[in-house]
């Protein structure tokens, strides 16, 4: 199997007030396609840290991280959101929606944010097509022109996991998606994972619960800021 | 042509490699746009001697070049999506929609821009009253002999001015300063005017001003007194007779209604004049008398006017005045024809005022002419300044309301931080983020300005009934003709002024934005999607 | 103490907070310099209109006037609270300048200059005759002629110099003005119905500059004999129009007016059966602020107006305070939280919030009041500058009768700004400093508050 991401001995500390506090202390990992990696580790173990860099939310201190053949931390702007944009799907333990917008219109944020007013009427019917297909398979069909916070968590948690496939990026990075969810509703979230992956989805996933990461196919452990191996 | 093509397409180029598309671009375009015409505005004004004609003719030609580039740009970029993405576009509208804080902002906006519309047009129309109200109760253009002097044989030199293009009517007055004795105890200081009055009407709107004859046609109106015709009649400004009411600043109609017919004592002085005494003694002085009996009341709306004059028919003055003499004039007041050249027809007065008057009057070369808006220019000016003062004023309370949308902006990019985290992690770039908050600093402007637009005109056209209004209720009469000089307020609204106090609301709202959207564009999404 | 602390350190910490004080300092600013200018203008003008009329007036409306002015003068001069008293005789009439053919009405002010200046400061606006108020009306080229004191605006011979003050000769020009006026009767009517009006020469010796507008620009003092002759009040019995009255220093004008109406009332009742009586009917009694309402009336009006207009500056204060603690709470409300678990009380967290609306009120304030006063310190400079390199003045000089701005800070109207800025800062600190009381610890330390 062809990797996908590949960080090489990245680090990353943080200034607390006036103590320097080091996160990542030189992690190497590799992931495939397909692939579905579970990052576990006690809080502050840095997983939330290596998922954001993952995902080119946040630039490592040294070392580098590779997606296929673009080095991502020497990507200038313009490209780094394209990467957002295209390539990766976030979904946060908080689902962070936006709370002014439909859910449909949730799902198919990824899509507006790079398509032009005059652009839009035309492209409008496959985007929303998509944007419907998704929530339709999640179980959302009859929420689209509800607001977010008319949702219980786990509708919410799936709205995201919508909005994170919209663009169909290669790469969907997960940071505690049950974390905020009971443990019924968390199954069912995790399903919906195994699903994506059984089609070729490649995800990484952070979890401090062990009972969550081994439904992965693959289980990285963080310890101080280093992969146990 | 094809090189502002060229540079269209150039920006363009630009705007797509650096990809920190979103308002920004259209803002920087836009300010370009300003600074091109700013920058040629000052090189076509300020620098002329330094600068030969070819040069300017060649920066114009680069001016209009880069706006054409600009403007293909702008075109290029709405279809393109640089300016602003459908995302930012819906979030927009949304927020606008969701926060009643915005609402808070407009009104702010809304709110400077009536104050400084309504100031300007209040203003603007008082000096265009002040202005027109000369030329239309005095003429267009108003010939005085020096003082002493009268002019006799009028009628010729009317006649003559009237065959000229310019001139369309024209009408001799006998002007001097007296006193009124209105009735017992009441005695005031009056400018006597001896009036011929067919030919007045068609200079002035003294006609619609008569109170009694105002319905009369035109060739009816005179100085007759219905009761005793031999009686020479007089017609006097209604601020001579009555004082207005201390709080509604009304006349006392029924009162003066109820002074027709009633007969008044005038005096003025003479000179026994255009000659020397034969003993080489200066010419005597003298007052004269006349009474007359109330023909008619003139209420014009200028106050001035309403409180200082008695008109009397010329012939009559003049026979008081100077009893060996043919009916003389001291002041001719003309009106031209609709859109003639001010400067033109007063050349053409002054030509047939020398041919008329070189071999009739050694003093013909003193004789003053001026034009209506001449008499007041120092005045105006001054009102003029003063508006600008009071507008300059203004445009400080209006950088507080700037100052307070900037608050507002902030307070809105501060509690929106998460969803800017959440479309930053979906690949929306700072500067479409920075290019919503400036697009909704925008939406804000518009909306507030055409907002002020609306109530400045609502508060402009109304003015009287608010006023009246005021006054009904707190007593208060805000608007004295003694103060303000005319009975109404000046109520047009000032369109030119519109326009740039519109787009100055616009523009501030958008710069009151740029902090905000610069602090939005610099949210670090790692930090605010930790927690909720 | 935490409260002090806690305020302190927001006002500190917080950048946005600089700009509700940049919004004070900006408001205390304008209005402290408008106002100022106002008020200004406003006292000056009162001041002078005092000068003008003295402290009480008793007039009549009517251009007959009243007669026994000499009766109740004798009785008005034992009144210990009265310093003196002065007569005048007003008149509508006509003048002609022989030596510029020039006519203007005009208002015949006729006085007795020495008891005139006693009482009001007529003296003090006189040129020539400054020090010698009595030979006010002996012009210096003809001393044995009948004098005139011209207001200076009267005689338009662009005297006023572009700085306010006027230009003055050595010496009185020697200039002939004819007056002429209706001489009344005591109904009214005319009275020598043969020359129906009377008119004289006077000879001109000084010029009045009161700095009112409409006095100087229209008044022609003279003898009051010569008025009283010329207004038809020498018979039968001499009337005058008013009698001005100066009261001795430190005696209440609003006592001492009432006082005077009373003895007016008394006077009135004895005399009302003589021939002539019935003009007291029009005569009123009034302190010098209730005669020259007319004139003091438009311009508090004016001043009014501003002030209501500059109220609104206020209102955006409140609201910038407003926006930028709404801020600051939403962005403490853990501290909120953690503050109120500690047991401080709903009204000590309020406390914080309206401590620290003023310390950014008074910081505000104290920035701006000290830029407005060095910009009004330096305001008249600041116009001859302008004036001098780029010919612009806010009045000009020679269309307004004004001499310096004013510039003189009234404690009285610097307190009520400073006031009326912590008071809006307040408000705006109300409401979202209720806000932040009333949140429940849970609420606001839950994760899910950013």
């Amino acid at each position: 199997m062809e990797t996908i991401i590949k960080t090489d001995n990245i680090k990353k500390s943080y200034k607390m007030g006036k103590t320097q506090l080091e996160v990542l202390r030189g992690v190497d990992l590799s992931i495939k396609k397909g692939e579905f990696v579970a990052v576990v580790g006690a809080s502050g173990s840095g997983k939330s840290t290596l998922l954001h860099i993952l995902g080119a939310l946040d630039t490592p201190d040294s070392g580098s991280v590779h997606y296929q053949d673009q080095r991502l931390d020497r990507l200038r702007w313009g490209k780094l959101n394209h990467f957002r944009n295209k390539t990766v799907g976030f979904v946060f333990q908080f689902y962070h929606l936006l709370d002014e917008l439909t859910v449909l219109e949730n799902a198919m944020a990824p899509a507006m944010a790079s398509v032009g007013t005059v652009g839009w009427p035309s492209l409008k019917p496959k985007i929303q097509e998509r944007a419907y297909g998704l929530l339709e398979r999640f179980g959302l069909k009859d929420r689209i022109k509800h607001k977010p916070y008319e949702l219980s968590g786990g509708e919410r948690q799936r709205v995201a996991i919508a909005r994170a496939l919209m663009n169909a990026p290669p790469l969907l990075l997960a940071d505690e998606p049950t974390g905020n969810l009971d443990s019924q509703t968390g199954h069912g979230i995790l399903e919906a994972f195994k699903e994506l992956n059984a089609e070729g989805q490649t995800i990484v996933m952070v979890t401090h619960d062990e009972r969550i990461a081994d439904q992965a196919s693959r289980t990285i452990q963080l310890l101080d800021g280093k992969v146990k191996s | 042509m094809v090189i502002a093509i060229i540079l269209g397409v150039c920006f363009g180029i630009v705007a797509h490699k650096a990809e920190r598309s979103g308002v920004i671009w259209a803002f920087l375009t836009f300010l370009i746009y300003i600074a091109t015409g700013i920058l040629f505005y000052f090189v076509s004004n300020f620098l002329p001697s330094s600068i030969s004609i070819d040069n300017v003719i060649v920066v114009a030609v680069i001016e209009v070049f880069i706006r054409v580039a600009l403007s293909i740009f702008i075109a290029a970029g709405f279809l393109r999506g640089y300016f602003i993405t459908i995302l930012e576009a819906l979030l927009c509208f949304r927020y606008l929609q969701h926060r009643r804080i915005v609402l808070l902002s407009m009104a702010a906006v809304a709110l400077s821009c009536a104050l400084l519309i309504a100031t300007d047009s209040l203003f603007t129309g008082f000096i265009n009253a002040v202005e027109s109200s000369v030329s239309r109760h005095l003429g267009d253009i108003i010939l005085e002999a020096p003082s002493g002097r009268t002019l006799t044989e009028y009628d010729t030199f009317i006649d003559s001015l009237c065959q000229t293009d310019t001139v369309k009517s024209a009408t001799a007055v006998l002007s001097s300063q007296g006193l009124l004795l209105s009735a017992p105890g009441k005695v005031k200081t009056a400018r006597i005017w001896g009036i011929e009055l067919p030919r007045r009407l068609a200079v002035t709107p003294l006609h619609e001003a008569l109170l009694f004859q105002k319905d009369k046609p035109a060739e009816q109106v005179g100085f007759a007194i219905s009761d005793s015709p031999d009686a020479i009649g007089g017609i006097v400004g209604i601020g001579v007779l009555a004082q207005p009411d201390e709080i509604t600043d009304a006349y006392d109609m029924d009162a003066v209604k109820g002074m027709l017919g009633q007969r008044m004592a005038l005096t003025t002085g003479s000179m026994v004049q255009d000659r020397t005494n034969t003993d080489g003694s200066q010419p005597q002085f003298s007052r004269k008398v006349i009474k007359f009996n109330l023909a008619d009341v003139a209420k014009t709306g200028v106050y001035e006017f309403d409180q200082s004059f008695v008109m009397l028919p010329i012939a009559e003055l003049s026979k008081t005045l100077y009893p060996d003499k043919e009916p003389a004039a001291n002041l001719i007041h003309i009106r031209l024809t609709a859109g003639a050249d001010e400067e033109k027809a007063m050349a053409v007065v002054r030509g047939v005022w020398r041919s008329f008057a070189e071999d009739r009057f050694d003093w013909y070369g003193f004789v003053s002419i001026t034009s209506a808006k001449q008499l007041n220019a120092q005045l105006i000016a001054e009102y003029r300044k003063q508006m600008t003062v009071l507008l300059f004023i203004f445009g400080l309370v209006s950088v507080g309301i700037i100052l307070l949308v900037f608050c507002i902006f902030y307070l809105i990019v501060m509690t929106r931080r998460k969803d800017i985290g959440v479309l930053k992690s979906c690949g929306v770039s700072s500067g479409s983020v920075a290019g919503l908050f400036v697009l909704f600093g925008t939406v804000v402007g518009v909306v507030g300005a055409a907002a002020g637009v609306g109530l400045g005109w609502l508060i402009i056209d109304n003015i009287n009934a608010i006023e009246q209004a005021i006054a009904s209720v707190f007593g208060i009469k805000l608007w004295k003709a003694s103060t303000y000089m005319f009975t109404q307020i000046p109520n047009t609204m000032h369109w030119g002024s519109v326009l740039w106090i519109t787009a100055a609301g616009i523009i501030a709202a958008a710069v009151g934005s740029l902090i905000p959207a610069v602090a939005a564009a610099r949210v670090k999404p790692v930090e605010t999607l930790q927690y909720e | 103490m935490i409260k002090w602390l806690l305020a302190w350190r927001y006002f500190f910490k917080r950048p946005i907070s600089i700009l509700a004080v940049v919004a004070v300092a900006l408001c205390v600013f304008i209005v402290l310099v408008v106002m100022t200018v106002m008020n200004g203008l406003l006292r000056d003008f009162k001041q002078k209109n005092h000068n003008y009329a003295g402290d009480c007036i008793i007039a009549s409306d009517s251009l007959v006037g009243f007669g026994y002015y000499e009766d109740f003068t004798s009785i008005l001069e034992e009144q210990p609270y009265i310093e003196a008293v002065s007569p005048m005789a007003k008149g509508v009439g006509l003048v002609h300048l022989k030596q510029y053919k020039w006519d203007s009405g005009i208002e015949i002010h006729g006085i007795d200059p020495l008891l005139h200046s006693r009482v009001t400061s007529f003296a003090d606006t006189l040129h020539y005759q400054k020090q010698t108020p009595e030979d006010a009306f002996r012009p210096q080229y003809a001393p044995q002629s009948d004098g005139c004191i011209t207001g200076i605006e009267l005689i338009p011979l662009g005297r006023r110099k572009t700085d306010g003050t006027y230009l003055y000769h050595d010496k009185p020009m020697r200039m002939e003005l004819v007056i002429s006026a209706f001489p009344l009767n005591i109904k009214g009517g005319l009275l020598r119905s043969l020359d129906l009006v009377s008119t004289k020469s006077f000879y001109y010796s000084d010029d009045s500059h009161s700095g009112l507008v409409k006095v100087d620009g229209a008044v022609v003092y003279i003898p009051l004999e010569q008025a009283q002759i010329l207004c038809g009040m020498d018979s039968p019995i001499k009337r005058i129009s008013s009698l001005h009255i100066r009261f001795a220093d430190g005696e209440s004008v609003q006592s001492s007016v009432a006082k005077v109406r009373r003895l007016w009332d008394e006077f009135v009742a004895q005399n009302i059966n003589k021939p002539g009586g019935s003009l007291f009917s029009n005569v009123r009694v009034q302190s010098w602020q209730q005669n020259r309402r007319s004139v003091i009336a438009p311009m508090e009006k004016e001043q009014i107006m501003m002030t209501m207009l500059f109220l609104m500056l206020g209102v955006i204060t409140v609201f910038i305070v407003f926006v930028v603690l709404y801020m600051i709470i939403s962005h403490k409300s853990k501290d909120i939280g953690i503050l109120k678990s500690m047991g401080v009380s709903m009204s000590s967290i309020l406390g914080i919030f309206l401590l620290f609306s003023i310390f950014i009120a008074s910081t505000g304030s104290l920035v701006g009041s000290v830029l407005g006063w060095i910009f009004l310190y330096k305001i008249n400079d600041l116009e001859d500058w302008l004036y001098k390199n780029h010919n612009w003045q806010l009045w000009d000089r020679t269309v307004y009768a004004i001499g310096d701005i004013p510039n003189q800070v009234a404690p009285e109207v610097l307190a009520i700004i400073v006031g009326s800025a912590v008071f809006a800062c307040m408000i705006g600190a109300l409401v979202p400093g209720l806000q932040a009381a009333r949140k429940k610890p849970v609420q606001s330390l839950q994760v899910n508050q950013l």
